[in-house]
């Protein structure tokens, strides 16, 4: 039986349950918007910024996604 | 000489009643057998007949299945029964042994409780299965208000019979509602049970399961949100020595680089007003109030949720200080007198000034809105002079009644709004001013319904200022609020999900079966569990649209356009082919369902990474020996980390999403039933945001003592 990688709920197919897998669209949807509005910023700095501020009224589940993105980004280096 | 029995349908509307249709206004409570001695009779004469005034304590009768097949659905048996039988209460019963007994001893029997759906269940039920009369041959008073003279002039015009229709449909009503709750509860309870063999019971219904996905819907917005970062120029000119504030032209900047350049290029410059913008417009009195819009106002200004609001308002209907609540209509019928009760009015303190400056108009016009309800008019004072012993929060409801009921003959406010812009090197910036020019019915509404008045500088065009401060401000696109009761009980009325007099019960079922939770509500991980699993295996139980076509079309029996039969038989077939489709896939939404459970359960235990070994994650969990509460590390399973503290073992504990403030550790919350939720760290014993003397006071390190200086969940938000 496979697991979301970041809630460990049972899922069918992919990495992610279904809650994750929107967050996951969100995140990757506003990411262009980010980097319009900072003129500049890698996707590293964009998830690097949802996790530390706690200012950002970012859904739970959202930063739970960025928090697993940026481990993975992290590992990449 | 005639006798009646009159069926009223509380104790308090009874004893007002019997005191309103007695011809001395001392109804005689007389003494009954020992059998039914708990509940009042009352003995009016009124013109040689005699009335015997008995109250039911709400409904006596309701449905239960009529099947010695124990558990299972599709069940589509059911039968009218005492709800002390249906119920296993046992207080009803002297009541209904009271109807018995006094039926056998009149001529005809009236009914006289709340004229609505559930009054006409009432009364009729009782008519039907405790005095054994047709229901076409039960006479009806109708009356809007508890005031002597609605009860006198309602039993002097008295109805030759029930409402039948109206009575159907309730019938109706109660028997698809219970339909439905009965076989999809049991649906979704056995699913888990032959699934998995384990027993949940997991509730739905046909309006509670809509009403949840609303929330469950919002909660699913907000959790995957992902804001887009905005700038605000905030600026500040000096004038006469007080600064003021400037707002820009456009609410938010997009980019940074923008907003930079806005204040690059607006600092210490020199502005000149360029533009004086004067507006005047009136403001129409408020429509009068019907249940929902009380419910909202009195949400607005006191906070109290719309079923506190329903109890406060129908206490004071029953104090027949004002008229039936449950009424949806927005226009007054030609037959109230307004002047009476503006006159009534005069004798209270505080609105004789304003009742007596209405009495002098010529004509007195309410405003009305487009909502109709023929059997009852909008909520208002009946006149009578509240005593001055009422509750403050029956105060504060009656207030705003009387105020919004005077405010509705006011003449239209008249305002100003004033809006000067500033040119700063080609960036404009403004002030705002309103002014209220003429108070119209706003005076009448006050204390509620205040606007506040900006005052703006002396400037004319031409003027320069200097620019003193300006800076941009980070902002972010903001999730959608959550539901309050109040905005959940108005979408609910948009979708016409339920009725008046069911929408807050309704939302109170939800918080009971803890689908949802807290006054800003969000769906639990058990409502979670119930839409996810519903929205991917039988969507039509959670749609709006079954549930709204039922309340048609009990609209239609209502106006004899269908029959209770037909509107039975639909909504069984349609029930029926739930069922079916459900049963097809029981087994996988029994497994799904226990998973999301099972699933949301191991979520609600992780508090976070653990800050010792870094690799770990923390998590609440139990001793094995002890059956103990405790935090400790999942590295403890790979024998990496043996971190481990005892915390409260009572009470509802769920990781609070957030770090301690002095050592980093996760932190969880905890719930108790009637107390506030509190946060605590779960390194207590060695968090240096402990207070000593706590440790100090507990010797023994309970982890209970944490409760004293738990951070408080709600002074936070």
């Amino acid at each position: 039986m496979k697991q979301c990688v970041i809630c460990k709920a049972t899922i069918e197919k992919g990495t992610l349950c279904e809650a994750h897998a929107i967050a996951k669209t969100h995140l990757e949807e506003k990411y262009q918007e980010w980097k319009r509005a900072f003129g500049k910023l890698t996707k590293k700095e964009y998830y690097q910024k949802l996790v530390d501020d706690s200012n950002i009224p970012i859904g739970d589940w959202a930063r739970e996604v960025a928090e697993y993105f940026l481990k993975e980004e992290n590992k990449k280096r | 000489m005639v006798r009646y029995l009159c069926i009223s349908e509380k104790p308090t509307a009874a004893k007002r009643i019997a005191a309103a249709l007695d011809e001395t206004g001392k109804a005689r409570k007389i003494p009954t057998p020992r059998t039914f001695a708990s509940v009042p009779v009352y003995e009016c004469k009124n013109n040689g007949d005699i009335i015997y005034v008995i109250p039911a304590l709400g409904h006596l009768y309701s449905t239960v299945e009529d099947s010695i097949k124990g558990w299972h659905y599709p069940t589509f048996n059911y039968k009218w029964v005492p709800t002390y039988l249906a119920q296993q209460k046992n207080n009803t019963r002297p009541f209904i042994l009271a109807f018995k007994n006094f039926s056998e001893k009149v001529d005809e029997i009236i009914i006289a409780t709340d004229y609505d759906l559930e009054g006409e269940v009432i009364g009729a039920s009782i008519a039907k299965f405790a005095c054994k009369k047709e229901l076409n041959s039960v006479r009806r008073m109708k009356f809007s208000t508890l005031t002597k003279k609605e009860i006198l002039e309602s039993y002097k015009n008295m109805h030759p019979s029930i409402d039948l229709n109206l009575a159907q449909a309730g019938f109706t009503r109660h028997e698809i509602d219970w339909l439905y709750g009965i076989n999809l509860t049991r649906a979704l309870t056995l699913a888990i049970k032959h699934a998995t063999g384990r027993y949940k019971l997991i509730s739905t219904g046909r309006v509670q399961g809509p009403t949840l996905k609303f929330v469950a819907d919002r909660e699913r917005e907000i959790q995957t949100f992902v804001p887009i970062p905005r700038w605000a120029i905030e600026a500040t000119i000096i004038l006469d020595g007080e600064e003021i504030a400037l707002e820009y032209q456009e609410k938010f900047i997009p980019t940074l680089a923008e907003a930079e350049q806005i204040v690059r290029e607006t600092t210490d410059t020199e502005g000149i007003v360029s533009k004086i913008t004067e507006r005047q417009f009136s403001q129409k009195p408020p429509l009068p109030f019907n249940l929902g819009t009380l419910q909202s106002e009195a949400y607005r200004y006191f906070g109290y949720s719309p079923s506190r609001t329903l109890k406060i308002a129908e206490r004071l209907y029953l104090n027949a200080l004002i008229s039936y609540p449950r009424t949806g209509s927005q226009q007054f019928s030609e037959t109230i007198n307004h002047k009476q009760i503006l006159k009534e009015l005069t004798k209270s303190e505080l609105y004789r000034d304003r009742a007596e400056k209405l009495l002098q108009k010529t004509t007195l016009k309410p405003t009305k809105g487009k909502k109709k309800d023929p059997a009852h008019p909008p909520i208002h004072p009946t006149g009578k002079k509240a005593p001055a012993a009422l509750r403050t929060e029956d105060k504060n409801i009656y207030r705003l009644i009387t105020c919004r009921y005077l405010a509705l003959f006011g003449e239209p406010a008249v305002k100003k709004s004033l809006r000067l812009d500033i040119n700063f090197n080609g960036y404009i910036f403004f002030l705002r001013g309103m002014k209220v020019l003429k108070k119209g019915w706003l005076e009448l509404y006050a204390p509620f319904g205040k606007v506040e008045e900006i005052e703006l500088p002396e400037l004319k065009k031409g003027d320069t200022v200097k620019m003193l401060k300006v800076r941009k401000k980070q902002s972010y696109t903001q999730p959608p609020a959550r539901y309050n009761p109040n905005s959940l009980l108005k979408k609910m009325e948009e979708e016409e999900l339920g009725t008046k007099a069911t929408r807050a019960n309704i939302i109170d079922i939800l918080y009971s079966r803890g689908y949802i939770e807290d006054e800003s509500i969000y769906a639990t991980d058990l409502g979670f569990a119930v839409i996810d699993t519903l929205e991917k295996n039988s969507p039509e139980i959670i749609e709006t649209e079954l549930t709204r076509h039922l309340e048609r079309n009990m609209e239609k029996i209502r106006s004899g356009e269908k029959t209770r039969v037909e509107v039975l038989m639909e909504a069984i077939r349609e029930l029926k082919n739930i069922l079916e489709n459900f049963h097809k896939k029981e087994e996988i939404i029994g497994v799904t369902l226990q998973e999301q459970v099972q699933n949301l359960k191991q979520r609600q235990r992780i508090l976070g990474p653990c800050p010792i070994c870094k690799q770990g994650e923390l998590i609440i969990t139990r001793s094995r020996t002890t059956q103990k509460r405790f935090v400790g590390c999942t590295g403890y399973y790979k024998k990496l980390c043996d971190w481990s503290a005892p915390i409260p073992q009572q009470g509802y504990a769920t990781p609070a999403k957030k770090n301690c403030p002095h050592c980093g550790f996760p932190m969880l919350t905890i719930r108790k039933r009637g107390k506030r939720p509190y946060t605590i760290c779960p390194n207590w014993l060695k968090c240096p945001g402990t207070p000593q003397e706590v440790l100090d006071n507990y010797q023994n390190q309970k982890a209970e003592a944490l409760e004293a200086i738990g951070e408080d969940e709600e002074d936070e938000l």
